[in-house]
């Protein structure tokens, strides 16, 4: 008989995310965070050296190597699990992929050095793993309607803020856009103070705004705590209830072997 | 012989084959690279996700000799190739050489196109590779205009590379041992 293996099947049991028992995976999983991490130290110094460049050089080409074994095997995690060839030609317009892709292309050389800022998304790369982001990432999903609602209405505040203020005190700001700069800083309780009201009426306007915007500007916050605690509680719910189920299930087993073992003594 | 110590073993030496036809064209100074030999013999022998990992470690070693991850991104173009070869040369899984030169000819049309792309997206207008700038200067003496030659230069010299690789990947497929063939080739 003719042993069959697929490369890209044990590659993708290798870099999918690790379940219970998968080790090799799980390895992986570490081993590509870390070099996720690792590879953004080198921007958090103004000059470079032989260490930093080589760890450039070594992470860069395990996070490429790692995003084209993802590409090779993007059927194996298409949702569907259909093997369709299509799988290939929709995975680098997949989110992650892009932001995959995006952190390495100033390290390709096809991006401008000035770009290099975007090495940093490379942190990214841990998030699949986490278990804090999912949990983040399925609030906002729910959420994403009343998120979206309070986004516009704090823009549309800022927006109402900023031309009240540039108004009334158009030789405060160079522009608008300075204006806009000052009620976002204001709003959001940042304050730098390099451009405040000198007027006492514009005065009045920063803090009749500042009042106001600081519910507005507070509502996201709550939503997504509020919805971050369900969602723990319904992930501790839910471990309970497998739990439950498990236990359920194992003295279902021992009471059969129990009751086989009577049958059989009676026999 | 284990699949998995199959696979293995023929990795290892289309790699080493990359690395030996490579230096040895450079050495030669022959108007090819050779440098993918390896690659197509791996996706044609194995399967093509073999092949581009083969093509994956090549480039790792060009990387690091070099010093300079820029070069990374031509990998897409050995990727292709393994790709291309590894999915034509196989028909109901079996190796069928009738298909050898409509897949050298289509390896050729991506791989030249794919390396042209790159080339102009990197913002490098010069050639570097002297056969390519002969084959460049040679077609501008003839009344090509720059930017035809500079397309047309490289593609032939491409088809060229292509073509003798080709060649040699057909021959080592004949002169490979048995244990490590596919068992539907023998």
């Amino acid at each position: 008989m003719i042993e069959q293996i697929s490369l890209r099947r044990y590659i993708y049991s290798l870099i999918k995310k690790a379940e219970i028992g998968e080790r090799a995976s799980r390895i992986y999983d570490y081993f590509i965070s870390a070099v996720a991490i690792i590879s953004i130290i080198p921007l958090m110094f103004k000059e470079t050296n032989a260490l930093f460049d080589a760890i450039y050089l070594v992470t860069v080409y395990i996070l490429f190597a790692d995003y084209i074994m993802r590409w090779m095997t993007a059927d194996y995690f298409a949702d569907d699990n259909s093997h369709s060839p299509w799988a290939f030609v929709k995975y680098p317009i997949r989110p992650l992929a892009i932001l995959d892709l995006v952190s390495l292309l100033p390290s390709l050389g096809l991006l401008h050095h000035g770009w290099r800022i975007l090495r940093m998304m490379r942190i990214f790369k841990i998030l699949p793993y986490s278990k804090t982001f999912s949990y983040i990432l399925n609030v906002f999903s729910k959420q994403r309607k009343t998120l979206l609602s309070v986004l516009c209405i704090a823009v549309a505040y800022i927006f109402i803020s900023a031309l009240a203020m540039f108004s009334y005190e158009p030789d405060t700001f160079d522009s608008f856009f300075g204006a806009l700069y000052w009620a976002t800083t204001a709003l959001t309780t940042v304050g730098y103070g390099d451009v405040y009201p000198i007027t006492d009426f514009g005065k009045l306007i920063s803090m009749v705004s500042s009042l106001f915007g600081i519910a507005v500007i507070a509502l996201p916050a709550g939503i997504v705590t509020a919805g971050f605690v369900d969602e723990i509680q319904a992930d501790v719910d839910r471990e309970a209830h497998l739990e439950a189920e498990l236990k359920e299930a194992k003295a279902e087993k021992e009471a059969e072997i129990k009751a086989a073992e009577e049958a059989q003594n009676e026999n | 012989m284990k699949t998995k110590t199959r696979y293995a073993i023929v990795m290892v030496l289309c790699v080493l084959l990359n690395e030996g036809f490579y230096t040895l064209a450079l050495a030669l100074n022959l108007p090819v690279w050779l440098d993918t030999t390896g690659t197509a013999l791996a996706a044609i022998f194995l399967e093509p996700a073999a092949g581009m990992l083969v093509g994956l470690v090549n480039n790792f070693y060009l990387e690091i000799s070099r010093g300079d991850a820029s070069t990374l991104i031509y990998y897409f173009v050995t990727a292709a190739e393994a790709v291309i070869v590894g999915n034509l040369m196989r028909k109901n899984g079996k190796i069928t050489f009738s298909r050898f030169l409509p897949t050298i000819g289509l390896t050729a049309v991506v791989t030249s196109v794919m390396v042209s792309l790159i080339t102009i997206w990197r913002g490098e207008s010069k050639l570097t590779f002297p056969a390519d700038i002969a084959v460049c200067d040679f077609l501008q003496n003839i009344g090509f205009p720059h930017m035809a030659a500079f397309f047309v230069g490289p593609f032939l010299v491409k088809l060229l590379d292509v073509a003798v690789q080709g060649a040699i990947v057909l021959i080592l497929c004949m002169i490979m041992p048995k244990k490590l063939k596919n068992p539907s080739d023998i």
